[in-house]
């Protein structure tokens, strides 16, 4: 029983089967009992034996015995219940009516010393097991019966006899069923494994953060766990079952959804298709589709389809790229410091120096000076400015120069060596100004922060062409690179590199130039070493470059 | 204390302000050396014993924290000289090793005087060692 009660500890909440009862009813005999009771059947089997060879009519008695015990093995290992040793009982009824009967015509004895043992073995069962007491008392009065109706009622020694009969056969019945134990308990383990298992998978289902749906290949939903009914249900009590599943998702679109339909019920499995869909809140969620084919014998009964909410963690995403754009401002504002701080200085010294030496203070110096902080302020003005304050026409020059200013101090610290070959009349390209010097702005961060703790050269070159209708932006690092099969992670905004390396600065790089129209092609290793970062931006129309010089000479006001 | 014979070396980039330096300077009586990068100032420093260097922080190909620690290693008796100038402002890395080091440092834009001042406080204990 033991292994019982353990089992049923670890499933609290398993459904009964069928076979837990039947196994609850079956009492265990130890490994040396089952022995004994087997010695006991053997006896009885070579009893018959001998008087298989001494009467040639007892083949039939015999053979009997032999479908009797083959009988009951067979019942018991289907494991059923105690009806095994009742079916075996009634066989060995059977087989004793028959023995009878064959004693009433040849007139054979038994061994005298056979009844004794029948009635301890009654005795030993009737202790073992007291609730089979009517079993095995019922089987030996039917046996007794069985022998009046075939010898005659008055003779003690056949009363005795026959009794004996019914009960060997029932000990070897309980015998078979205590030798399968063993076996049974096996079968009855993996049963309750089984059991266990599904209720595990059924918790784990229930508990889950991922809506999740079991449908039939008709998509009509057959249950769904808690996350499904709040995705889908939002509380109100509407019944999921039935309903078609992707009627319930309202996916923005649900004919996008047919090839995967089409796959799942091919046997394959959908994984992770992003969608949008409108949850019984009324909100889009994006949502991560799953489908999964269960097979039956080669057909598809079910699917298992799982939604993962991912609008949190787009939120998320976003409170990084919030946090990132925080943390460049604060290196562009101290680059700012520095590149303010350095003519400020010369300003100021100057000043003071001529006062002391009385001379005429140097105007054209000064003034020098004065427009270099007024550059760098105007880089910081269009850095702040927001999209919806800029232009769409960028001239590339200027903001890669405002660009390197910002940063010049960060890669100075970091000893990059900065060269830059940008012929001076570029093209002016559609883009909002703003957005690519960010864009520049933190390419260029990437950079220092991929070098600082570089062992390599630390090298950085920013060339630029025009391309027919296009201008060419490609800035070459000699870092350590990004690996190939990080480049669509590092776009997509989701990629940190473990030790510095490009951030989520580049997604935002590819956003900026993706809007604009433009491409952005990196290669991750050059054989020279580092990252290639190429941008192409399309040059600007006729129609923008007019509204542009409109905007510059100060006729038309922009919003 | 005459400033005669006092040999200074400044190690800056903005050329500019490095003029402005020397001039200021040499009129006060120091023989003054520029040099434009850490390189230079490398180059200079073991041909001259200085009395004093002017450091800036930030500059191309070697820059002020790796001149300091190669003196450091090489000729203690100038890193002890040293006078950081920088443009950046307080609580940039910068000043984590402006912490370890231990040195002087003037935040650009800074005062004639307060670079004078400074500048004798290290001479002064340059004197007094």
């Amino acid at each position: 029983m033991a292994t019982e009660i353990q089992l049923t500890q670890l499933v609290p909440e398993a459904p009964p089967t069928q076979r837990d009862k039947s196994s609850d009813e079956l009492p265990r005999f130890s490994y040396y009992e089952t022995q004994l009771i087997l010695l006991v059947a053997a006896l009885y089997a070579s009893l018959i034996l001998m008087q298989v060879v001494t009467r040639i009519s007892y083949v039939i008695g015999a053979t009997l015995a032999a479908i009797a015990l083959l009988a009951v093995g067979f019942v018991v290992e289907r494991g059923r219940s105690n009806r095994s040793v009742l079916v075996g009982s009634a066989i060995a009824l059977m087989h004793v009516a028959w023995i009878s009967f064959a004693l009433y015509f040849t007139g054979a004895l038994n061994s005298p010393l056979l009844p004794l043992l029948y009635v301890v073995v009654i005795i030993y069962t009737l202790q073992r097991d007291p609730s089979q007491t009517g079993l095995v008392l019922g089987g030996a009065l039917l046996a007794l019966f069985s022998q009046f109706l075939a010898l005659g009622i008055g003779d003690p020694k056949v009363l005795l006899m026959a009794g004996g009969h019914a009960v060997p056969l029932t000990a070897a019945s309980w015998a078979v069923a205590k030798y399968m134990g063993p076996l049974y308990q096996v079968q009855e383990m993996a049963i309750s494994e089984a059991a266990e298992y599904q209720h595990k998978y059924q918790v784990a289902r229930e508990s889950s953060e991922d809506a999740v749906l079991i449908v039939d290949p008709q998509w009509q939903v057959q249950e769904a766990n808690a996350a499904a009914k709040r995705l889908l249900r939002n509380g109100h009590e509407v019944e999921l079952t039935g309903k078609d599943v992707l009627d319930l998702l309202q996916a923005r679109n649900p004919e996008g959804m047919a090839p995967y339909q089409e796959q799942v019920l091919a046997g394959e499995v959908a994984s992770q298709v992003p969608l949008t869909i409108i949850g019984a809140d009324g909100q889009e969620h994006a949502v991560l589709f799953s489908a999964l084919p269960i097979s039956e014998d080669g057909s598809i009964t079910a699917i298992q389809v799982s939604l993962r909410d991912v609008s949190n963690v787009r939120e998320f995403r976003r409170e990084i790229k919030h946090l990132e754009k925080f943390a460049a401002a604060r290196h562009v504002l101290s680059g700012v410091g520095h590149s303010l701080n350095n003519p400020l200085a010369i300003i100021r010294l100057g000043i003071q120096v001529v006062q002391t030496l009385g001379q005429e203070p140097d105007q054209d110096e000064i003034m020098h000076q004065v427009d270099r902080c007024r550059a760098v302020l105007r880089g910081l003005d269009i850095y702040t400015a927001g999209r919806h304050n800029s232009s769409f026409v960028t001239d590339v020059n200027e903001v890669l120069q405002q660009a390197t200013l910002l940063t010049s101090s960060q890669l100075m610290m970091t000893g990059v060596q900065l060269e830059v070959d940008v012929p001076p009349n570029l093209p002016l390209v559609h883009a909002d100004p703003h957005s690519i010097q960010r864009s520049f702005v933190n390419i260029l961060t990437n950079v220092w922060e991929a070098m600082e703790d570089w062992p390599g050269p630390r090298k950085l070159s920013i060339t630029a062409r025009p391309l027919s209708e296009a201008v060419e932006i490609c800035f070459r690092d000699t870092g350590p690179g990004v690996k190939p099969e990080e480049v669509a992670q590092l776009l997509k905004g989701s990629y940190t590199a473990e030790e510095g390396g490009m951030g989520l600065g580049l997604s935002v790089v590819y956003d900026t130039v993706q809007h604009a129209g433009g491409r952005v092609i990196i290669s991750p290793n050059r054989q020279e070493g580092g990252t290639l970062v190429k941008i192409i931006l399309r040059s600007a129309s006729e129609e923008d470059i007019q509204q542009y010089e409109a905007i510059v000479s100060g006729r038309v006001k922009h919003r | 204390m005459s400033n005669e014979g006092q040999r200074i070396l400044i190690v800056d980039d903005e050329d500019c302000l490095a003029r402005l330096m020397t001039t200021l300077l040499e009129h006060l009586g120091y023989t003054v050396d520029q040099a434009s990068d850490g390189e230079q100032a490398l180059q200079l420093g073991a041909r001259h014993d200085y009395s004093a260097i002017i450091c800036d922080l930030l500059m191309p190909i070697v820059n002020g924290m790796e001149l300091y620690a190669r003196w450091q290693a090489e000729s203690p008796q100038l890193a002890e000289r040293v006078i950081f100038i920088t443009g950046d402002s307080p609580g940039t890395r910068t000043h984590e090793f402006l912490a370890v080091a231990g040195r002087p440092c003037l935040y650009k834009p800074f005062d004639a005087q307060d670079l004078v001042v400074t500048l004798d406080e290290v001479l002064g204990a340059a004197y007094a060692s």
